[in-house]
């Protein structure tokens, strides 16, 4: 293991273990208990810091029935047209006391405060 | 100085684990900022007091970012802070030669360009490309362009917009013009039913507006009026039309008056039964708008719960658009089974860039057959239907551009067999991430679009097996002229009913001897337009109905010719 290469990948695949378990034992599936204007205002605000932007569009789903949102990523310019973008997912998980969202691909963890949600019935967290 | 590879995967690394470690405290420190690109060679010590260039070296873009010989202020259009610095006009050139070197996807055929030849940045861009020609003659790279930022970002949020939701087709520009409907917004005022008559339909010719003759004026100032009634500015503007329908030479006049028009992605979904079996059969004339995901996936759920066998897909005004949703739909075309563990698209990067994505940064993963729902209009995860056809048939049209080629290009590639019918395709396996850079947004090339078979050479476009086209890449099928005479959806349509005889006993309909199948005259056989009868009308870029790369008219191959 001397290439240095593979030592980051390492380090990469620990650094993920950890935060990956520390997910998985504290955390459960959720979903709002509220979607008005004022919820999705501050989830949109929690996912502006995420995604380094500050127009957040959420995609399709109902987040008080739904475990999981995504975020859309800006409209294609009229010359775009073999674009790559897709939605960015992020589950929504509860510890007990908070909620919160997960970035889906790399498991960054976001609090939503002032935000009220439910760990899900278990069919729903199947789904993730 | 920037980081070498490992130290920034390193770094990379540690942020994220930090990011992903400490978001119980109020929301988490975690930026979506991708790590950094590969490095290029190293540059020498800076020995000035600025930047300089030195043939043959090519600094780290990201030094050079941002740094702009006039900073802009405050925020974009969308809330977010600029994030100009002040710097030089050689920095910005610097920039776009490094970010030219690293992301282009022909890095190796772009000149080593000295910026101190240049007093400006849109002619240095303009000059960071290949300058190689495919098979047909053509440039290479004829997707090069730039525009100010503002101008993007406004066209990107600019939707839905003033407009009568009629596409238009210029078959001839110069006079005696020919301006004809290709087709109608479901709903729009172009839809609507007025003493029992619909306002336009396709293939309706417009003769005059506002008593203005379109057909014959001859001034840049009529023709300039002509354009400004054919696209309003504004909700409410009206305009009268002097117009005449297919088969009849009777006119009649119809006023519209614009409305906000968001362009609707499918526009018909109809069973036609055979007796062979009932064929779906799909008008798609977009993959760019959100909504195409949920749109195009209830047109194939219709058409799976009625059961057909066959699928006629019409693309021939589809100008391409989101890549995902392009995967999805050759997915339910495909079925499970064909699409299970294979690859609908891997974006191809230069050499260089290795499996890295040398513009986000991160690996550069295959697209997948994508069997459910992304999420852009979709509910994330839900189940899509399938249709399960080892073969489709594709009406296409030079307007066939990008997404749609990469449909073809992708079930080609799992041996799903694509049977063209209509014309050679506009050829663009290509595609780029624009990038803004003080106030400039850039376009260039940076990855080809390869299939399971890692196949991606159709810059020429996809070509129907009886056209007398010496280039595109040759595909099962019909060379056949785009009908104005007929609905689209009508079995007595031109490509339609090719795709239908073809289907039925696997031979065309004979082409009309000397035509080309390119009904605008912009190449083949046809004569050029004559611009001494008459001032030359053209389509603002983009129409509003019409998302093709290339802005070109219905058949127009970018200048290709036979």
């Amino acid at each position: 293991m001397k290439n240095p290469i593979k030592l980051i990948l390492s380090a990469i695949a620990t650094l993920n273990l950890v935060t990956a378990c520390t997910t998985a034992q504290t955390s459960e599936p959720a979903t709002l208990t509220r979607s008005d204007d004022t919820t999705l205002s501050r989830v949109k605000s929690v996912l502006a810091e995420a995604m380094g932007r500050n127009d957040i569009r959420l995609g399709a789903g109902d987040l008080t029935e739904e475990t999981s949102l995504t975020v859309l990523p800006p409209s294609l310019g009229p010359l775009e047209t073999s674009s790559p973008s897709i939605p960015i997912p992020f589950d929504i998980v509860t510890d007990g006391r908070h909620c919160f969202v997960v970035r889906r691909e790399t498991g960054e963890k976001y609090r939503l405060s002032d935000v009220n949600c439910v760990a899900a019935p278990r069919a729903q967290a199947s789904a993730i | 100085m920037p980081m070498n590879r490992p130290s920034a995967i390193l770094a990379s690394a540690i942020l994220f684990g930090l990011a992903a470690c400490g978001g119980g405290g109020g929301g988490g420190g975690g930026s979506s900022a991708p790590p950094a690109p590969p490095p290029p060679p190293s540059p020498p010590p800076s020995g000035g007091s600025g930047p300089t260039y030195t043939p043959g070296v090519y600094e780290d873009a990201s030094l050079f970012k941002d740094q702009c010989e006039t900073p802009r202020t405050g925020v974009d259009i969308e809330g977010n802070p600029f994030p100009d610095e002040a710097g030089s006009l050689l920095e910005e050139l610097l920039w776009l030669r490094s970010w030219t070197d690293e992301t282009y996807l022909w890095r190796t055929e772009v000149p080593d360009l000295d910026p101190d030849n240049y007093t400006a940045r849109v002619p240095y861009f303009d000059d960071l490309k290949t300058s190689a020609v495919t098979a047909s003659g053509e440039a290479k790279d004829d997707f090069h362009f730039s525009e100010p930022t503002e101008d993007y970002l406004a066209a990107r949020n600019s939707a839905p917009s003033p407009a009568y939701g009629a596409s238009y087709a210029i078959l001839a520009a110069t006079p005696p013009r020919d301006v004809r409907i290709r087709y109608v917004e479901p709903g729009s005022p172009a839809a609507e039913i007025v003493s029992g008559q619909q306002n336009l339909i396709r293939g309706t010719r417009l003769l005059s507006v506002d008593g203005i003759d379109i057909v014959n004026a001859a001034s840049q100032a009529a023709v300039n009026q002509i354009n400004a009634a054919l696209f309003p500015d504004t909700v409410g503007e009206s305009h009268t039309f002097t117009v005449s329908d297919p088969g009849t030479s009777a006119t009649r006049t119809v006023t519209l008056s614009a409305a906000n028009i968001s362009r609707q992605p499918v526009i018909r979904t109809s069973v036609i039964p055979t007796a062979t079996g009932d064929v779906g059969y799909i008008v798609f004339n977009t993959f760019s708008p959100f909504s195409s995901e949920k749109q195009i996936a209830d047109a194939m759920q219709t058409l799976a719960t009625a059961g057909v066998t066959d699928l006629v897909l019409d693309l021939r005004y589809n100008g391409g658009g989101l890549l995902a949703v392009a995967s999805q739909l050759s997915y339910m075309i495909a079925g499970n089974s064909r699409t299970s563990n294979r690859t609908f698209e891997l974006l191809r990067f230069n050499a260089a860039a290795g499996n890295i994505n040398p513009v986000t940064g991160e690996v550069n993963s295959p697209i997948p057959f994508y069997r459910t729902g992304l999420g852009f209009s979709l509910t994330n995860g839900a189940s899509l239907p399938t249709l399960d056809l080892g073969r489709v048939y594709i009406l296409s049209t030079g307007s066939t551009c990008s997404a749609s080629e990469a449909v073809i290009n992708g079930l080609r590639g799992i041996d799903v067999e694509v049977v063209l019918i209509g014309d050679i395709t506009c050829g663009k396996p290509y595609g780029f991430y624009p990038q803004d850079n003080c106030g400039q947004t850039y376009y260039t090339i940076q990855f080809q679009g390869v299939n399971d078979k890692n196949f991606g050479d159709f810059a020429d476009g996809f070509v129907p097996a009886n056209s007398s086209f010496a280039f595109g890449v040759e595909t099962p099928g019909c060379v056949v002229r785009d009908d104005f005479q007929n609905q689209l959806g009508d079995t007595s349509e031109a490509l339609l009913a090719a795709a239908l005889q073809y289907r039925s006993d696997g031979t065309c309909p004979a082409l009309p001897p000397g035509a080309s199948a390119d009904p605008s005259g912009e190449k083949g056989t046809a004569s050029a337009p004559d611009e001494t009868l008459g001032a030359r009308l053209e389509l603002p870029e983009p129409d509003v109905l019409e998302n093709n790369m290339d802005l070109s008219m219905p058949g127009d191959y970018r200048g290709r010719s036979q």
